[in-house]
């Protein structure tokens, strides 16, 4: 597997810490141990404030190990270009609701590029849709991983070409749509107040909350989920070809599948 | 071979911590204890713990509930009401209160505990029994609210007659002491369902409801400086777009 | 001084309109938030909402992002809107005694656990509403932040070991408006032509714009590369081991720690502050080998700390009372007249300062911070 940003290996453990925590962020109610009413509601109230402290950090640490394995001018120039479309796009949908086209483009970024740089677009992404429309919060973390994992996902698919790559991506893309808005409500679910049956029960099984969680989504999220899934599908399969050879295009362009090396002997293949 | 070296050295770091880790969870585990408000129904004479949240019950017409705020170490065998229940009937607690149509009683005991679990050693309301009367499909929850204030998240009780002040279901170092065998007085509340008369049970742990009085003044100033805020801003809104 | 300094406008008072440092607004705009999570009681809350909307007021830019308070402000309306939805009309175990109307209640089998409907009561729905503001009053503060402290300008920031990613943010923040002007563009260019309006229309248009960015990314980088971008200055494979066990061995106390103190083991906390600081630790080693300085860096100067020191002192005093008097931030019940907190309020009011302190914002520094 040829990427853009390849992972090292101190890269690949932090984001393996990092992706245990952060699924424990957004699956904590259904695994930390029940216990009878003793069991405090006070991990409710300070569990999801936790994490929002200590992602923050993971996610530098793992993005500080991703740049110390080195990212060249080309790969920076390519992720700041990427990113800014799929920012823009995010500043641009209407709205809040599941309208995210700049999901279809970190799919296919991570798709061209590889799953290194589908992760950290997938990051980026995020990050300068925020900066964009001012909505920089304690969410931004979850969501940035999250997004990282979507475009990490694409990255790692298995190898097709032709019209069934766009099919396969366009599948993925709506299964991935509903799952991110699944996670994303996940963290923010143990804050709110919803009622019984809803919301979080810290004295309940594991199975409880789940059903609990199950009912809230529906309740309230699964509209937007579905229509986001939709949407992303819809996107790749109409411009998912074209797109497709975009980037490829570019990734030919810029001669990312050669292996740059900069050595001090060989001064003009830095150039190219 | 260098990286070799390395990479073992971290997991061998990795995996001090994690037998660190696992030597001292078990102990740590156990020491686990929890302070809060423990549900009771009274069945053939005995105390039983409740299965179900307080607001999830549906208590029947001349039933007794029983409520006690301690930090049991072992939360299968919680700290019970120090109530006679042999004195503390529901005939004895509720032969004030005559039956109506469509209501049911209650009779409700509640424990508030020992000096050893209150905030900063202060002492716990006097123990009271009183007689509720509610709408036939009153929960737990509904008729602990006809004789107490009650404070509730998510179908737990967190307090009764603001105590504890603040917190639901806390962390605390040492567990309640075993209760001695004498069971203590309980106050018999008043029988009109008015729980603001009820003697014993409001006493500091609620400090605002003695001078609920003079808080009205206070709420208007806070008010006043609500509205000058806003006055203030929408006034600094206007003359910054003028000057635009 | 940064940017503004330019522009010499003394507008009354001693200090010349510059941009605050955003850490400043970040830090007042958390001490507030910190506040808020200490209370439920509305009085404290409502009051750090006026205080958050009456600073943005006076002292935001002319930023595309100073908006963003109204954006979080109607969010804040939803929060507290679903939270009456859900706790007050569809629970039934929060519910109290004064009942306000009855809705028609679908039966439901028993062991799904929830009730639809019944009888909704005051109880209930004031205490739905508010939780909802506890939440809305943080979003709010979030929101602030984002009006005041231009998080663009936070990235100068990054630590070190994410320079260029660093530089992929700003390349991304530089293009991204183009980006958007270039959309507007298409779809007014399509309008005009009177193609039909959709999805397929709108991607004919918009892949060569899409085509032009990419090859400028290309150019972008040859430009970069041909400026010594992305090179490291000289960094010993001891130095990067070195980093390298830090950070990791940080992200596993980290990720142990977090693990403790959800499972409320006493190894917690210990262990995640010491992942913490081994995971700065790297984080800063890493920084080193970038051997960058700082071009025209904020001033962190008086006002800078008297408006963290505003946050932090609004904060100061709500956990004060909530240590002292918890009883004043919490409501014994729902139906209570809500206590006023007077040394928290006053603490509130503490948080009014910056609107005073800070200096004015530069009339139309918005094309300096594009540099930033």
């Amino acid at each position: 597997m040829t990427g853009v940003i390849r992972f090292s290996w101190t890269a690949t453990i932090a984001l393996v810490l990092a992706s245990i925590v952060t699924l424990g962020a957004f699956g904590w109610p259904f695994v930390v141990p029940p216990s009878t009413v003793a069991e405090a509601s006070s991990h409710s109230a300070d569990a999801p404030w936790i994490f929002v402290l200590v992602l923050p950090l993971l996610a530098m640490i793992v993005l500080g190990e991703v740049n110390a394995g080195g990212l060249d001018a080309k790969a920076i120039a390519l992720l700041g270009m990427l990113s800014a479309i799929g920012g823009a796009l995010r500043a641009l949908s209407p709205g809040i609701a599941g309208l995210e086209p700049s999901f279809a483009v970190i799919m296919l970024g991570g798709r061209v590029f590889g799953r290194g740089f589908g992760f950290v677009q997938g990051c980026l992404t995020l990050f300068v849709g925020a900066l964009l429309t001012g909505g920089v919060g304690p969410w931004l973390p979850f969501q940035m991983i999250a997004a990282g994992w979507v475009g990490m996902v694409s990255g790692s698919l298995p190898r097709v070409r032709g019209r069934w790559e766009v099919l396969m991506l366009a599948a993925v893309g709506f299964l991935l749509g509903v799952v991110y808005g699944a996670l994303m409500n996940l963290w923010f679910w143990p804050f709110a107040h919803y009622g019984e049956g809803l919301s979080y029960e810290a004295t309940s099984s594991a199975v409880g909350n789940l059903a609990r969680y199950a009912r809230y989504y529906a309740a309230t999220s699964v509209i937007w989920d579905v229509s986001r899934g939709v949407f992303t599908c819809l996107v790749i399969l109409v411009a998912g070809a074209p797109l497709l050879r975009a980037l490829r295009r570019v990734s030919r362009l810029a001669a990312f599948d050669v292996p740059v090396r900069f050595e001090p002997a060989d001064p003009v293949k830095e150039l190219s | 071979m260098a990286r070799k070296a390395f990479f073992a050295a971290l997991l061998a770091t990795l995996f001090t911590i994690c037998g660190g880790l696992v030597a001292t969870s078990p102990a740590e585990a156990r020491a686990d204890i929890y302070r809060y408000w423990t549900y009771f129904q009274v069945t053939d004479g005995e105390f039983v713990t409740s299965t179900k949240g307080v607001g999830a019950t549906v208590p029947a017409d001349g039933s007794i509930e029983a409520y006690r705020f301690a930090a049991p170490a072992d939360f299968t065998k919680p700290n019970l009401p120090r109530a006679d229940l042999g004195e503390l009937t529901f005939d004895t607690i509720c032969e004030h209160v005559d039956a109506a149509d469509g209501k049911k009683r209650v009779a409700v005991i509640i424990d508030y505990g020992v000096p050893e679990d209150a905030e900063g050693g202060a002492e716990p309301p006097a123990p009271t029994a009183a007689c509720a009367q509610a709408d036939e499909k009153a929960t737990g929850l509904q008729v602990l609210s006809a004789v107490a204030k009650t404070r509730a998240e998510e179908g737990l009780l967190c307090a009764i007659e603001g105590y504890p002040a603040a917190g639901c279901s806390v962390l605390v170092e040492q567990a309640t002491p075993a209760d001695p065998a004498d069971p203590v007085e309980f106050e018999l509340a008043g029988h009109e369902g008015d729980h603001h008369e009820d003697g014993g049970a409001s006493t500091d742990a609620s400090a605002e409801e003695s001078d609920e009085g003079s808080n009205v003044p206070l709420l208007a100033a806070i008010g006043a400086v609500v509205l000058a805020i806003i006055v203030g801003g929408v006034l600094l809104s206007r003359r910054n777009k003028t000057a635009a | 001084m940064g940017a503004p300094r330019v522009k010499r406008l003394r507008i009354r008072g001693t200090y010349y309109p510059r941009v605050l440092h955003p850490g400043a607004w970040w830090l007042w705009a958390l001490g507030l938030a910190a506040a808020a999570t200490r209370t439920t009681n509305p009085v404290p809350l409502v009051l750090i909402i006026a205080v958050t909307w009456f600073v943005v007021t006076a002292r935001r830019g002319d930023t595309p992002w100073a908006s963003s308070y109204g954006l979080f402000f109607r969010l804040a309306l939803i929060v507290i809107a679903i939270h009456v939805f859900f706790q007050a009309l569809l629970s039934s175990q929060a519910q109290g005694l004064a009942v306000l109307f009855t809705l028609p209640e679908i039966p439901l089998p028993d062991s799904t656990g929830i009730k639809l409907g019944g009888a909704v009561t005051l109880e209930a729905v004031l205490t739905a509403v508010y939780y909802g503001l506890q939440l809305a009053t943080i979003f709010c503060c979030i929101g602030a932040a984002n009006a005041l402290g231009s998080a663009r300008r936070l990235l100068r920031y990054v630590p070190g070991a994410l320079y260029e990613i660093g530089i992929a943010c700003v390349i991304a923040l530089t293009f991204a408006p183009q980006l958007a002007a270039d959309a507007a563009r298409v779809r007014s260019a399509g309008r005009l032509r009177g193609s039909r309006r959709g999805l397929r229309a709108f991607g004919r248009l918009a892949m060569p714009i899409l085509e032009g960015s990419l090859e400028r990314s290309v150019d972008l980088a040859a430009a970069m590369d041909s400026r010594g971008y992305g090179r490291t200055t000289g960094e010993s494979a001891a130095a990067r081991r070195t980093t390298a066990a830090l950070v990791l061995i940080g992200a596993f106390g980290l990720m142990v720690g977090v693990y403790g103190l959800l499972t409320a083991h006493s190894f917690g906390t210990p262990l995640l502050l010491a992942g913490a600081a081994l995971g700065v630790a790297g984080l800063w080693l890493g920084g080193r080998r970038t051997g960058r300085t700082r071009y025209r860096p904020d001033p962190w100067a008086l006002p800078e700390v008297l408006v963290a020191g505003s946050g932090v002192l609004v904060a100061a005093a709500m956990f004060w009372t909530a240590d002292h008097s918890p009883a004043l931030l919490t409501l014994a019940s729902p139906t209570d007249v809500p206590p006023v907190p007077v040394l928290a309020c006053v603490g509130i009011l503490a948080g009014l300062l910056p609107a005073v302190l800070a200096p004015p914002y530069p009339v139309s520094s918005a094309a300096f911070e594009v540099a930033a």
